[in-house]
């Protein structure tokens, strides 16, 4: 199952590969910052992070979700939402926030690397 | 670990421990609901933030699909799915199924048998730690030479195993074995033990740990110690630990016990050795240390350890140059040493001239293994192709129902693998339970008893069966994927008279297993008459009431033993002679199928030395064994400088037995003996016996007479009436001459039984294997007739309806599966006799004078293999003359 994003505006419909693996990172986040959510919560917010040029697929991020879950580094019960409605949430492990540092960091030296590649266009 | 982790879930998944269905049901639907309660909240009605939110979270059936997939593990899925379908699929022709378990059981169950037996004789390396660095030396010596054997050619002498030891590089240490059998006296019982003489570094090489006390040391080699068994320790001592410091009388010499070797460690040899001797001090007490200083003589085994740096390799180059070295006197010698690792097998459960023999058992079970599971292949791929003909319907729905080719693979590759993983199942049994057999009814020194299958074994098994299965599965599966969909589907793809799918294809595959099973069977039947005639063949002379005496020798060393040895043997001889039920009585040095004498010979026809065999005997050997001269005369007592040839020598240097008389032979030197080289008449010519192999002439021998100097190993060869009981007579007559002197007797008979083990392994594996290759021919026969009346009941009504007789039925029914049945027996027949007469050489040795185009053997296996054949084609077409005309119309199959 790939973790593969649709793009929302301004670049619609482009899908690309750079952001294939990355919506595991960006849950991993979410969790963090808000503590035990639902899944569309953790969409809303994903969307919301990202300016709203992001639009988060329910077929990619349930899936996704229980990979987390798979490897144990996320947790999930069934729970009630703000306006009472039963849905599964979300909690992250601690082994969840240990990867999340690591992928962190590794992230961080991936754009650090490519930061030195692609440089700024210059004004003509 | 992660995905390890991830992978465990997913399995968990598969069988609805992680999110049941409603689950994910559930969840999305939640997800959808706080979509329109967005929507809602942002002023849209009811309706409109129902659709505005479907169309959002877009299509609910894709997400469930990919949220179940990640759940699970979707090809194992689709795999269980196809299992589920085959198992069912094949509960509904169980005789099919049946047959085809049963045939790759049979298959691999012997096929592993023979494996494990062959892999513990042959690979398994001794019960040692770091076995895979233990390695036996033995030398191959060429050229001009004439040398002692003991035991057999390749052995080593005491002065070059140190040689060898201070030379060698290559290994951390070097220990040298003589095998002998010792008795053990106790107060007045007498019991034989097989004891081992070893050099001080024996059990460093071997690493053995004693299970009490402590094994050899250097400073051991010149004390009176032993080290005995774990199995003599707990049978005869009962385990006590006062076992330490007890003296043992054995041969007449005390050894004081100073440890015991633990198991499973029992000697470098197959038979187990009950105790281990230092062999400088045995040879001393038992009065052999001439033999120490012996350099031209083959005694002792060789084992050694490797440096860890070593290869086998370096060790073999070190040993050439080594080897070289020891033909410094013996310029015309040309000597190798060989080094190999060393086994069960090559540790001496064989005898080296057996080794030939073994090896043609191990490829002739190799080869017979393969041939069986070559016919228990083509015999499971004709039961599939039988089974496909019938399954064409239900596939072709499947592909009309939008199944893809591969998915309908995937279904016939599970059934095939159910079939075989239930074969390979049957086949751990049937393998037990051979096992079990062979080990009670050939007696190859307790190794059998030893094996017991293990996860080896099984994986085997299991390997096997399913490579063969899916080996000869796929031309089926092939076959069933060619379905016509659309006239399978309207005619079921059966029409009034047509042939069988593939029908061409099973009938050669019939021919195939037919021909192969006609060779297995010729095989057993061969070596079953082979061992058979092991004890019927005449070997020159009669075998029965032929008995050896041998005793040991006092300890006296020098001329003077050698003259005290000569009266006392001359004695007992002379005494043993006169007892009543004695017939006759002779000494040789080299007894009947124990050991033999190799030396070169010179002849004036000839530029070079000859290699012969010879053998020093008495006045009165040849009337003991019953063999009297074809020409010349036989020695008179104590006659010099004339030799007695046997019609192999006299034909090959003369050309015929009469020229040989009054001929000289020039014979070398003898170092042992201390003869220089001289020259002899021929007096006599006696016939080619066999006292070497039971079944083979010996090759050309001459016959010296035996005095002083080689007395050493002599042996009496007693002739004796019906119930003369020889072995008392005998141990009293040396009593009567030393009251001391401990003997042995055995009659030759005994003796052939025990040389032919290696043939009766072959011919118990290769019965075994003929008994199933002809067990499975016919399941197989009988699986695919059966089927084949089933398929065709119609046409059999419709026959039977217009009046056709019960022959012509018949004849329908079996024409293509006989047909196909006695092409394969001619053919395998001729190819049988093709192998037995390219290899007859190889098969010599456990054929016992049986040619391989033995025709009894031939027509012996083509006619029980016709005979089982037809019962079983038979059976299950007597089915298909009860058929009705109008029930066989109605049959809708």
């Amino acid at each position: 199952v790939s973790d593969c994003l649709h793009l929302g505006n301004p670049i619609k419909n482009q899908k690309t590969d750079v952001w294939q693996g990355t919506l595991a990172l960006m849950v991993l986040t979410t969790l963090e910052t808000l503590g035990p959510l639902h899944g569309f919560g953790i969409a809303r917010r994903i969307e919301q992070t990202s300016g709203q040029r992001l639009t988060v697929n329910p077929g990619t991020l349930y899936p996704t979700l229980l990979k987390l879950e798979q490897q144990g580094f996320i947790a999930s019960d069934w729970g009630m939402s703000d306006n009472n409605r039963r849905a599964r949430f979300y909690r992250l492990t601690r082994a969840g926030r240990r990867q999340l540092l690591h992928e962190t960091r590794e992230w961080q030296i991936t754009t650090d690397i490519l930061a030195g590649f692609v440089t700024p266009e210059e004004p003509r | 670990m992660r995905s390890l982790r991830a992978f465990a879930m997913r399995v968990a998944g598969l069988f609805g421990f992680v999110r049941r269905d409603w689950e994910i049901a559930e969840e999305l639907d939640a997800h959808v609901r706080m979509l329109e309660d967005e929507y809602r909240r942002a002023g849209l009605t009811d309706g409109e933030a129902r659709r505005a939110a479907a169309a959002r979270f877009g299509s609910v059936g894709s997400a469930v699909g990919a949220y179940r997939d990640r759940r699970g593990v979707p090809a194992l899925e689709n795999w269980m799915r196809e299992c589920t379908h085959a198992v069912r699929s094949l509960r509904r022709s169980p005789v099919l199924v049946l047959s085809m378990v049963l045939v790759l059981g049979l298959g691999t169950g012997t096929s592993t048998a023979v494996a494990t037996v062959f892999h513990s004789a042959v690979w398994s390396g001794l019960p040692v730690p770091e076995s895979d660095r233990v390695v036996k030396m033995s030398l191959t010596i060429t050229g001009e030479f004439s040398r002692h054997v003991r035991g057999d050619p390749s052995r080593f002498s005491y002065t070059e195993l140190t040689a060898y030891r201070d030379a060698a590089r290559t290994l951390e240490s070097v220990a040298g074995v003589d095998h002998q059998s010792v008795t053990w006296r106790e107060d007045t019982e007498i019991q034989s033990l097989s004891a081992a003489l070893v050099t001080g570094d024996y059990f460093r090489t071997l690493r053995v740990r004693p299970a009490t006390g402590r094994l050899f040391a250097e400073g051991d080699s010149r004390r009176p110690v032993a080290v005995i068994s774990q199995r003599l320790w707990l049978e005869i001592f009962g385990g006590a630990p006062d076992v330490l410091g007890r003296g043992m009388n054995l041969d007449r010499s005390w050894y004081s016990v100073i440890g015991v070797a633990a198991d499973p460690f029992t000697g470098t040899e197959a038979n187990p050795v009950d105790v281990w001797l230092p062999l400088e001090a045995a040879s001393a007490l038992r009065g052999e240390e001439r033999s120490l200083s012996e350099q031209n003589v083959s005694w002792l085994q060789v084992v050694g350890r490797l440096e860890p740096d070593a290869s086998l390799t370096t060790a073999a180059a070190e040993g050439a140059v080594i080897g070289g070295r020891f033909d410094l006197h013996h310029p015309e010698r040309h000597t190798r040493i060989q080094i190999t690792r060393a086994s069960r097998l090559d540790a001496g459960l064989l005898q080296s001239r057996e080794r030939g023999i073994v090896i043609g058992v191990v490829a002739i079970g190799a080869a017979l293994v393969g041939l069986l599971l070559l016919i228990c292949g083509s015999n499971v791929a004709a039961l599939l192709l039988a089974r496909g003909a019938t399954r064409q319907g239900e596939i072709a729905l499947r592909v009309a129902l939008g199944a893809g080719r591969a998915r309908i693979a995937q279904g016939l590759i599970a059934e095939v693998a159910i079939i075989a993983g239930a074969g390979a199942a049957v086949g751990v049994l049937v393998c037990t339970w051979l096992l079990h057999v062979l080990a009670g009814r050939v007696p190859l020194h307790g190794l059998l008893e030893t094996l017991s299958p293990d996860a080896r074994v099984f994986t085997f098994a299991a390997g096997s069966a399913l490579s063969v299965a899916l080996l000869f599965g796929l031309a089926p599966v092939r076959q069933a994927l060619q379905v016509d969909c659309l006239s399978a589907l309207k005619g079921r793809g059966e029409f009034f008279g047509s042939r069988m799918p593939m029908a061409r294809l099973r009938q050669w595959l019939v021919a195939i297993q037919v021909a192969v099973s006609v060779i297995l069977i010729v095989a057993a039947v061969l070596l079953g008459r082979g061992v058979e005639r092991a004890f019927h063949v005449d070997p020159g002379y009669s075998t029965g009431n032929l008995y050896i005496v041998q005793s040991d020798r006092d300890p006296t060393q020098g001329a003077a033993g050698s003259a005290r040895r000569w009266r006392f043997m001359q004695q007992v001889r002379d005494g043993l002679a006169s007892e009543p039920g004695v017939v006759a009585v002779g000494l040789a040095t080299i007894q009947p199928f124990r050991g033999r004498g190799v030396s070169g010979v010179g002849v004036e026809s000839a530029t070079e030395l000859v290699p012969v065999q010879f053998n020093r005997v008495d006045e009165r050997y040849f009337p003991a064994l019953g063999v009297s001269p074809i020409a010349g005369r036989l020695f008179t007592a104590r006659e010099p400088d004339v030799v007695i040839v046997n019609a192999s020598l006299a034909r090959k240097f003369w050309g015929n037995e009469r020229a040989a008389l009054n001929r000289s032979l020039h014979l070398p030197a003898d170092m042992a003996a201390g003869r220089p080289p001289r020259t002899v008449t021929v007096i006599g010519v006696v016939p080619t016996i066999q006292t070497n192999d039971i079944g083979l002439p010996d090759a050309p021998t001459y016959y010296e007479p035996i005095n002083e100097d080689s007395i050493d190993q002599a042996a009496l060869v007693v002739r004796a009436l019906d119930r003369t009981p020889v072995a008392r007579l005998a141990i009293d007559t040396l009593h009567r001459f030393d009251s001391s002197a401990v003997g042995s007797v055995v009659s030759v008979e005994d003796r052939i039984a025990g040389s032919t083990g290696a043939a009766r392994l072959a011919a118990a594996v290769a019965g075994i294997i003929g008994g199933l290759a002809l067990l499975v021919a016919a399941v197989g026969i009988h699986g695919i007739i059966a089927h084949a009346v089933v398929c065709r009941t119609r046409d059999i009504g419709v026959y039977l309806a217009l009046g056709a007789s019960r022959r012509q039925v018949l004849r329908t029914v079996l024409e293509p599966t006989l047909r196909g049945a006695i092409l394969g027996a001619l053919g395998g027949a001729v190819l049988a006799g093709v192998l037995g007469a390219s290899f007859a050489d190889q098969f010599k040795g456990v054929l016992f004078g049986v040619t391989p185009l033995d025709p009894l053997a031939f027509l012996g296996a083509a006619g029980i293999l016709l005979a089982v054949i037809i019962v079983a084609a038979y059976v299950p077409a007597r089915h298909a003359l009860g058929v009705g005309p109008s029930t066989a119309l109605r049959h809708d199959a």
